[in-house]
């Protein structure tokens, strides 16, 4: 305090014969008060103040989350009540993908309008299991041998990111819809090669095949680049990344009629960053 | 006659004592000269390579190295009766070559009539020109006779019997000039590179139990009791059927019912006989604990890392007796482990439950699906819709 007013009353001679932009004659004068420049602190970047954004054109996730096929609930589900699990038990299986998006159209205060390509892979396993009925003594040794699903999804949607709230309003969130064409691949290993049945006209089935359905999505980003703005800035100066998020995301496929439906609904989670 | 030669003066019989002092000038100027050239000999080693007298081609070029430890001598490079080729190339052309071979230090101990260390001679050359080849049969060198001084010639599989140390020894090869019977110089040596040379004709031990689960056309085997062996590379299995190899008139079953017990993951485990002869359940005499495995029967190959072989497609309702045996870095078998009974048997997988319980789709990737559900249709229409769209957008834009 008795720096303060030494200064100021140093400065308050000075004053008398400059105008300062800063504080007006009256406020110098006042007891407390100084006609020195604050010292000069660099303003935090704000999100609004970014003016360095690299031109963006697409997005790309890293995918991660459980996945559970809706065949086992149909079709290999034992009977209720009857005591026994399912094939491949009750514990979950994840997965885990990718998707790159091609953000083709920015919507004026709204968003981004684009598609995306994404692909996963997932598997359970689970021992083989004795004939229906079979009593053979060998079955006192036990089980040893394995079946495995092996699914690959892959999808083609359209993707709306709504990133409003994130550009305009500095709400660090950005809500997402995704709806498409879904397409997986599947196979059956059985322990010695792919799995086969012969059905009832004798023909031999093998197990492997693909299946087609849709693939929906909704989603929302939490924006990194709020908790460290400077970093985000950095990054795309030497990346061209604009934007790093982290997600989540509730994902339905469903690959219905003559076919596995190996789709599924389940959350995921994961990173996505936009270029 | 006054003939003054560097000032002296010689008469007639200063004359004879100097056509005596010339003669013996140049005789001892020619053994110093040779002399000299023995001491300056240099051998200088070309590209070695080696080759199988039982192969139908013997260019050492074309010879399977292998990648690791490829000089290293095994037990069927032994069996084979490997040969290594040595290109020599000399600076004289007069002496006698001899290649020892030893992890000791040979050029000292090879004038020796005796003692002479761990130095034992593999191969020689006569005659020589000074380029030149010398061959050297691995099992010269398995041989590894420290008593006799004599190239040891046509030497037979039975040498390749009776190793029992599994680690090997390694050895250095040297290439000695001799003549008349004394050592010229010392040579040079090759060690076989950055990986050496030796021979090593013994596997791993066998692991100490081993536990048996079944499956459809297969058996699961749970290895367990592996020893910290670094040279262990890999684990085979072999699975001989119940009575294979008996013979009526001689063999007998044994008496006892098995001697298997149940492990702590639920599998069959080995419990040791005193015999090592497979359980009376699946009795063969082709697999007998701590002997060789039958090389016909093997049935699955694993890693030593992991610790589970499933075996390659076995018949059902089959019981087989099923032992494990180790193999090292250059290939050799170790002994059978304890020998068990396994049976495989029809199970059902995954995909038979699955068509069994009316499961559509499989045939293979390529095959139709006409059964798409109508939401596949939907999606495509929409994706294809917005596609168009973005499309139409993106070309008025650019107008």
């Amino acid at each position: 305090m008795c720096i303060s007013t030494a200064v100021a009353a140093a400065d308050t001679e000075v004053s008398a014969e400059t105008t300062s932009t800063t504080a007006s004659a009256s406020e110098v004068q006042a007891p407390g008060h100084s006609s020195v420049p604050a010292p000069a602190f660099a303003a935090t970047p704000t999100l609004e103040h970014r003016t360095d954004f690299s031109s963006q054109n697409m997005a790309f996730e890293l995918r991660f989350g459980p996945y559970t096929p809706r065949e086992n609930d149909r079709l290999v589900q034992p009977e209720a009540g009857s005591g026994q699990e399912s094939f491949f038990g009750d514990k979950t299986r994840y997965q885990l993908g990718l998707e790159i998006d091609g953000q083709l159209w920015r919507a004026p205060h709204v968003g981004t309008l684009g598609v995306g390509l994404g692909w996963s892979y997932t598997r359970r396993s689970a021992l083989n299991k004795p004939l229906p009925g079979s009593s053979s003594p060998v079955f006192d040794t036990p089980i040893g041998q394995k079946s495995t699903l092996n699914i690959m999804p892959m999808y083609a949607v359209g993707v709306l990111r709504v990133d409003v709230l994130a550009k305009e309003l500095r709400v660090p969130l950005v809500g997402y819809g995704k709806f498409g064409l879904g397409y997986a691949l599947w196979w059956v290993n059985n322990g010695l090669g792919t799995a086969h049945y012969t059905d009832e006209n004798g023909k031999r089935i093998v197990g492997r095949d693909a299946s087609v359905g849709s693939q929906a999505a909704l989603g929302a980003m939490f924006l990194l680049d709020w908790l460290e703005p400077s970093a985000g800035t950095e990054l795309d100066t030497a990346m061209g990344i604009n934007n790093s998020y982290i997600f989540f995301e509730y994902s339905v496929s469903n690959f219905g009629g003559d076919q596995m439906n190996v789709g599924s609904k389940n959350w995921v989670t994961g990173l996505a960053v936009e270029m | 006659m006054r003939v003054v030669t560097n000032g002296f003066t010689l008469s007639g019989e200063g004359q004879r004592w100097r056509r005596t002092l010339l003669l013996a000038t140049v005789a001892v100027a020619s053994v110093w000269s040779w002399s000299a050239s023995a001491q300056a000999q240099t051998i200088t080693l070309g590209r070695i390579g080696r080759y199988s007298p039982t192969a139908s081609d013997q260019d050492p070029d074309h010879y399977k190295y292998r990648a690791t430890r490829p000089w290293w001598i095994s037990y069927a490079d032994c069996i084979n009766n490997d040969v290594f080729v040595f290109p020599i190339q000399l600076s004289d052309a007069s002496h006698r070559l001899e290649v020892w071979a030893g992890n000791d230090d040979c050029v000292a101990n090879r004038g020796k009539t005796s003692d002479r260390g761990q130095c034992w001679i593999v191969g020689s050359a006569e005659h020589l020109e000074r380029s030149i080849t010398v061959e050297v049969p691995v099992r010269n060198v398995v041989l590894r006779d420290l008593s006799n001084t004599t190239i040891p010639s046509d030497l037979g599989s039975e040498v390749c019997e009776g190793s029992t140390d599994s680690d090997g020894n390694k050895v250095t090869f040297y290439f000695l000039i001799e003549d008349s019977g004394k050592a010229v110089g010392t040579g040079t040596t090759w060690t076989g590179g950055t990986q050496g040379t030796g021979f090593d004709l013994v596997g791993p031990p066998p692991p100490s139990s081993i536990s048996i689960k079944m499956g459809e056309g297969q058996l699961s085997l749970s290895i367990g009791g592996l020893t910290d062996d670094t040279e262990l590379k890999s684990l085979e299995a072999f699975c001989v059927p119940e009575g294979e190899g008996i013979d009526p008139g001689t063999d007998v079953v044994p008496a006892e019912e098995t001697d298997a017990g149940t492990s702590a993951d639920g599998g069959s485990e080995f419990i040791p006989s005193t015999t090592g002869a497979a359980p009376s359940a699946c009795y063969t005499p082709l697999l007998v604990a701590g002997k060789q495995p039958p090389i016909g029967y093997a049935c699955g190959k694993v890693n030593k890392s992991s610790g589970t072989i499933q075996t390659n497609t076995l018949l059902d309702d089959t019981t087989y007796a099923v032992g494990v045996a180790g193999e090292d870095v250059i290939g050799n078998p170790g002994l059978l482990s304890g020998i068990q009974c396994g049976t495989p048997h029809e199970l059902d997988d995954f995909f038979e439950v699955y068509g069994r319980n009316g499961g559509r789709g499989g045939g293979g990737f390529c095959s139709a699906s006409p059964g798409a559900s109508r939401s596949s249709a939907a999606a495509a229409v929409l994706l294809g819709m917005v596609l168009a769209a973005l499309r139409v957008r993106r070309t008025r834009s650019r107008a």
